[in-house]
């Protein structure tokens, strides 16, 4: 689903995003990507939605060489891929029902396939009463779950998840963690950026912890930390 | 179902940014409003100028020993010239004819009666295809046997260079305040729809994130763009109507005014009002859309 093969990306003089990064994921995995603030998680995430572009390297996403990508197509990527922000990244004067519309729009969707989608979302991540309600009228917890509704609701093949629970408190975060890990139970690819090690240890999924811009640590089945002696090392893709 | 939609989402953003919105429209109101003034004014002074070209003519004065065969010969010279385009018209004026004018003019004709003979020449009116070309007509005729040697050829260079030159001066100076007008307009457009673009960077963002293209984005900002510009460009309208209507036509009522006197025309009202629409949505279109052309890239 996403190669990532020998991708370097520098911001400045001696800013380093990511340093030379190998890596694969398949299709329908759910992966943790961990590392303390300013290890390149994020500059993974955006380089995944071509927000910005590798100085080396080649990165290719459901088959689709990145690299060599007009910009007009960029917008088509994106639609295939669900993003989920920290800060839920929601439009403040629509509607949950709007918000998530917007999404079906943009790819053209009509009236008909809207009224019959949003509603049907909305309800799977729980906020069928809050459809005319505004984001600023919701909890933290509410407007996640309106940003993940709309980052599902064209069905792509891959959600990326940048920080979703860091606003976070516990109780609602879980409720978050199970609603993408359904997601990912539909075959879903599923790539999440976190600080959360309770959660990261509750679920005993892929680990990929990145330091500096490199990958320190790539481990199926695992813990936040490299504690669990017990689980085997995967070798990076590439 | 997708004009609907961005017309929805451009309405949606005129609400949000209402000062904005309305400066936008002022600055339209403004530029169309003098554009809209200008227009009529222009076309009346141009028409003016075209009715006094019109009158510049050239008087070819025939001797009185000249004869029969070298006036038809003059007269041939002249038809040459038409063949040619240089004139458009000409008349013979015979002595009698030049007489009988003269007395008409004359406030008292009496005086006439005292002449032993008629002593006003035959000529030739000659009226030029266009005014500029007068002295090469005069060349042309110069010379001629039958064009009496004193009085010879006169024409009212002066009136003529004049009335040149200030059409002229008309047509530029005004062609260009009204493109400085509308250069102005569709950069304060493009400024406004600028402004609200920037209001609205972080929301563009979102869009862009869900894969949104540039023109999805763009659409509702162009039409915010059309809209202002036909907004302003309705209430210029209606201000000048109501200046129509209570200023002009009591001039053009007025016998003794200087519009009635000159009967040159100007544009009608409902053409005028359709031209500034028109030109207020074009104006809101390419304001947004020059200004949109720099943003958006990813």
């Amino acid at each position: 689903m996403v190669i990532f093969d020998g991708v370097r990306k520098v911001y400045g003089q001696d800013s380093i995003g990511l340093d030379r990064l190998s890596l694969s994921i398949e299709h329908g995995e759910f992966v943790f990507l961990v590392g303390p603030s300013g290890s390149g998680k994020s500059t993974f995430i955006r380089l995944l939605i071509k927000e910005i572009e590798a100085d080396e390297g080649t990165i290719t996403v459901g088959g689709r060489n990145l690299n060599s990508m007009r910009r007009g197509r960029v917008p088509y990527l994106r639609r295939s891929i669900g993003c989920v922000f920290q800060d839920y990244k929601l439009l403040p004067g629509r509607t949950v029902h709007d918000n998530v519309a917007y999404a079906l729009q943009v790819t053209g969707e009509t009236p008909r396939g809207i009224r019959r989608k949003v509603p049907e979302i909305l309800s799977l991540v729980g906020l069928s009463e809050m459809a005319q309600r505004l984001p600023d009228e919701l909890s933290g917890g509410e407007q996640q779950r309106v940003s993940v509704a709309r980052a599902f609701v064209n069905h792509p093949r891959l959600l990326i998840a940048d920080e979703p629970t860091g606003n976070l408190d516990p109780d609602t975060s879980i409720g978050i963690m199970q609603l993408l890990y359904r997601i990912n139970r539909t075959g879903t690819t599923v790539i999440m950026a976190t600080h959360d090690r309770e959660m990261v240890d509750k679920m005993q999924m892929r680990v990929v912890a990145l330091d500096h811009g490199r990958l320190v640590r790539d481990q199926r089945r695992a813990s936040y930390s490299r504690a669990d002696v017990g689980a085997a090392r995967t070798p990076p893709a590439g | 179902m997708r004009p609907g939609f961005f017309l929805a989402e451009a309405l949606r953003s005129i609400r949000a940014n209402a000062a904005i919105s309305i400066a936008a429209t002022v600055t339209v109101l403004i530029a169309v409003f003098i554009l809209g003034a200008f227009i009529p004014s222009f076309l009346y002074v141009q028409n003016t100028v075209d009715q006094q070209k019109d009158k510049v003519d050239i008087n070819v004065f025939i001797a009185d020993s000249a004869t029969v065969q070298q006036v038809n010969g003059l007269q041939r010279n002249i038809d040459g010239l038409r063949e040619q385009g240089l004139v458009r018209e000409s008349t013979y004026v015979s002595k009698d004819d030049a007489l009988a004018d003269l007395r008409e003019r004359l406030r008292d004709p009496s005086v006439l009666e005292e002449l032993p003979s008629n002593p006003l020449p035959a000529s030739f009116n000659v009226l030029p295809a266009d005014p500029g070309q007068s002295q090469q007509i005069v060349v042309a005729l110069q010379g001629h046997p039958a064009v009496d040697a004193d009085l010879g050829i006169s024409f009212a260079s002066d009136t003529a260079d004049r009335l040149l030159t200030v059409a002229r001066v008309i047509q530029y100076a005004g062609g260009a305040l009204i493109l400085v007008l509308l250069v102005a307009s569709i950069l304060l457009i493009g400024n406004t729809i600028r402004l609200s673009f920037v209001a609205r960077r972080r929301e563009v963002e979102v869009m862009k994130l869900v894969g949104a293209t540039n023109w999805f984005i763009r659409w509702p900002f162009v039409i915010e763009g059309i809209l202002f510009g036909l907004a302003g460009a309705t209430v210029a309208v209606a201000m000048l109507f109501g200046i129509k209507v209570l200023v002009v036509d009591s001039w053009a009522a007025d016998a003794d005014s200087a519009l009635t006197r000159n009967d040159a025309g100007t544009i009608g009202f409902l053409a005028l009002a359709a031209i500034l629409v028109a030109a207020g949505a074009i104006v809101g279109a390419l304001g947004s859309g020059i200004t949109l052309r720099r943003f958006l890239r990813v």
